[in-house]
């Protein structure tokens, strides 16, 4: 029996070898991600770890960054404001596990999810460019992205690979603002930007929204951030991410039966409604969920009166 | 928890661990917990279904054999059998049954109420219920004693390495073995090893990875050209052999690695010679749980001509049911029945042609056995009926341009030269694989008399293959396999 588990232990080995090698190797290559949106990711973990509490930190997908300006909101609350949110294909467990460590007493966690997110769309490519070259975000990975991230190692390499023989990933995107240096300093985005959008929303992105799309796994992972944030002193509020009317399919109807989920099965506080968050075509930017300027001002102004009456 | 994810990575290690820590006296034990999380990673819901067809199944065959009559072994019989054939009626069935009931009476005009009910089918109920009816129907013939332990009984249904998609294991080679406590073998555990490699091969770096083109054919009718369906289809029938065979393999290393020894299930299929033969060689667990507990009892062969044919259509109508509540297994049943009905009376002219080049012959009826499978596997795989009854109908125009057409299919279905390469390099290793199978005897029995390097380089080519087709495959996408949906 010793030498069966002797011989199977070096054939383990021995078949492990090449793909840590190969893991090693891509790892050891210099960051190439660093320019691109998912810098920008890297950036805004930096300042979650740099900044000292009291604080406030939304989370949220893409559309977080264009929805609330942090300077205002720092203005109004006396606390700095640092907007994680990047894409919502990190996932909320993403950003769940980078606030450990971070959170302290008096801090303001904000979670407005992107209505994919409640449904747990992740992509581990990505995951990988915004953790790249970093221990730290790294280790502080879900386990439950352990076995997709390991599957999506060989895209992310072949990606990382490329993007080094052209001097760092370009832009991920058609437009240069989703890049690493589209954001400010607090993680939200900071240019002047009118509607662009010709039908007043992106036809291809419609989407209708019910109570099911949100999963077990996703109502878990909020009570479990509400109980550790908690446990750090800080408060955890859910609010709505932005949506624009003419891209939800179904009505109305289907956002409040979510809404009404969430607050039986999450014991967290809510600031505002989950349906404030369908808002008027006027307001967005390039797509359904990326506000303009004029949108982002509505919608900061609405989060800090939400704030200043929140329990 | 599917044998080809993480969880069951995790998952079958700790319980050999754990097995082969404990005395023999309660592994019973770990094993019917084992099984039983095994199922309820699926739902626990579910589990009260399994425990129920356990009861039933377990005191009917108590009842037989304490009955005094043979008229109270027949009603015992028949409840136990009864019971859990009801459960899977409901359970499998009744969606279908209804909604025939409602197609039929639309179509006389009847006005007609027509309920609808959601009822989820549970994973396995057609494995383990034949499992169960088996043990019930051999206690009854007297082909072995009824178990008395209800422990090891409930182990017997829900063993889980062949709890979910088979092989369908028989009482009088499974339930012994756990009564006998079985030692650590390095030799069987290296078996084992090697079987759960070539199963994941099977499922991992084919099926899994031609099932996406069979899809992109198969999930939009009107999307391909005839050639294309043609491509899809024997790309299918590899994809459903790997998929199942893959599975097979998986549970009957899992359980060689506990000491357990399941019966083959796979035996080179598209080798066979005739459709009787394919029979003999295509998920043996259930052709031979047909033809012992239906085609017999209905008199097989030993009657006249048109009962002989009659039993052939309705043993494989039962066997197309049993693979699915839909007309298209219906169809493929008894397509397959009709088919082995003309071999009855081709066989005797069969056997005299080409008496003089039985090499040619082997290989025309090979050849001819192959391409009738295959194409039976169209209305297996199609989404609805109307479905395979339109790509039967185009096939033909694919002979029109057949190198033009099959260029354009490629093309078609997304198979670009790479993937041509992949296909045509793993279809060869499974090709060799079975024709060793074939001709010569078990591939891995074979590979564990050669030398130390010869066992190790094979072993390590085949485990670098699947780790490899693991560590590139889409993320988050772990493919179930698709025997489950039976």
């Amino acid at each position: 029996m010793k030498r069966f588990f002797v011989k199977f232990s070096v054939f383990a080995l021995a078949l492990l070898l090449p793909f840590a090698a190969y893991f090693a190797y891509v790892q050891a290559q210099p960051a190439s991600f660093g320019k691109s949106l998912m810098g920008g990711a890297q950036h805004k973990l930096e300042v979650l770890a740099s900044t000292k509490s009291p604080k406030i930190v939304i989370i949220g997908g893409s559309g977080a960054p264009y929805a609330v300006i942090s300077e205002d909101v720092q203005n109004a609350l006396g606390m700095p404001c640092i907007n994680l949110g990047t894409t919502a294909y990190l996932g909320l467990e993403f950003y769940f596990a980078q606030l450990k460590g971070n959170l302290g007493d008096g801090d303001i966690v904000i979670i407005a999810p992107e209505y994919s997110m409640y449904e747990n769309g992740i992509d581990y490519e990505t995951v990988w460019m915004a953790a790249e070259n970093r221990a730290s975000v790294i280790k502080k990975l879900p386990l439950s992205y352990v076995p997709n991230m390991l599957t999506s190692f060989s895209r992310y390499a072949k990606s990382k690979l490329g993007a080094l023989k052209t001097d760092g990933a370009s832009p991920l995107t058609y437009d240069e603002q989703y890049t690493a240096a589209g954001y400010g300093y607090w993680g939200d985005i900071t240019f002047d930007r009118d509607c662009i959008l010709e039908s007043g929303y992106n036809t291809q992105d419609t989407r209708t929204v019910t109570a099911d799309i949100v999963t077990d796994e996703v109502i878990n992972q909020l009570n479990a951030v509400a109980a550790y944030a908690g446990k750090c002193g800080a408060e955890v509020y859910l609010t709505y991410a932005t949506f624009d009317r003419l891209a939800l399919i179904d009505g109305i109807d289907g956002v409040n039966a979510l809404e009404a989920r969430l607050e039986a099965e999450c014991d967290i506080k809510w600031l505002g409604n989950l349906s404030d968050g369908v808002m008027d075509e006027k307001y967005f930017y390039n797509t359904n969920n990326h506000l303009n300027s004029e949108g982002a001002k509505v919608r900061t102004a609405a989060l800090i009166s939400d704030l200043n009456e929140a329990p | 928890m599917l044998f080809n994810s993480w969880q069951y990575a995790v998952f079958l290690p700790v319980v050999l661990a754990l097995y082969w820590a404990l005395p023999q006296k309660r592994r019973w034990v770990l094993l019917l917990v084992a099984s039983y999380i095994f199922y309820m990673s699926w739902s626990a819901k579910l589990m009260a279904l399994i425990l129920t067809t356990t009861a039933t199944s377990y005191a009917a065959a108590l009842l037989i054999s304490r009955a005094k009559t043979q008229s109270r072994k027949k009603l015992w019989l028949t409840l136990g059998v009864g019971i859990s054939l009801a459960m899977l009626f409901v359970f499998k069935y009744l969606n279908f049954a209804v909604g025939l009931c409602a197609s039929v009476l639309s179509f006389l005009h009847i006005p007609a109420f027509v309920p609808s009910l959601n009822l989820l089918l549970p994973v396995g109920i057609s494995f383990y219920t034949f499992q169960t009816l088996s043990y019930v129907i051999d206690v009854y013939r007297g082909a072995l004693p009824a178990e008395k332990h209800f422990g090891i009984y409930a182990l017997y249904v829900s063993f889980f390495p062949q709890l979910v998609a088979g092989p369908i294991e028989r009482a009088v080679n499974l339930l012994p073995q756990f009564h006998v406590e079985h030692k650590p073998n390095a030799d069987e555990w290296a078996h084992g090893l090697r079987l759960i490699a070539w199963g994941l091969f099977k499922k991992v770096a084919i099926a899994d990875f031609i099932g996406v083109y069979v899809d992109a054919a198969y999930n939009d009718i009107n999307a391909c050209g005839p050639m294309a369906y043609v491509v899809a289809t024997a790309l299918f029938a590899v994809q459903i052999y790997c998929d199942f065979s893959g599975y097979s393999d998986v549970a009957i290393g899992s359980a060689k690695l506990l000491g357990f020894k399941l019966m083959e299930n796979f035996n080179a299929p598209y080798f066979a010679r005739s459709i009787k033969e394919f029979w003999r060689r295509w998920h043996i667990s259930l052709s031979t749980w047909f033809s012992d507990y239906v085609y017999i009892p209905l008199g097989g062969s030993r009657v006249s001509v048109s009962r002989h044919l009659a039993n052939l259509v309705i043993t494989f109508l039962l066997s197309g049911l049993w693979h699915g509540a839909k007309l298209t297994f219906v169809l493929w049943g008894l397509c397959h029945g009709l088919l082995l009905c003309l071999d009855v009376f081709l066989l005797p002219k069969r056997e005299k042609w080409l008496k003089n080049a039985p090499r040619l012959k082997a290989f025309i009826e090979t050849a001819v056995t192959l391409v009738l499978v295959v194409l039976l596997w169209i209305p297996f795989r199609a989404n609805s009926l109307s479905d395979a009854l339109t790509i039967f109908a185009r096939l033909p125009y694919a002979l029109s341009a057949p190198v033009q057409g099959f260029t354009v299919a490629l093309e078609t279905l997304g198979i670009t030269s790479a993937v041509l390469i992949r296909i045509i390099l793993s279809f060869a290793a499974l090709a060799a694989c079975d024709a060793v199978r074939r001709y010569k005897g078990q591939p891995f029995e074979i590979l564990a008399r050669q030398k130390s390097p010869v066992r190790f380089a094979v072993s390590y080519a085949l485990a670098f293959c699947v780790m490899l087709a693991i560590f590139t495959q889409p993320a988050g996408t772990v493919a179930e396999f698709i025997y489950f949906q039976f």
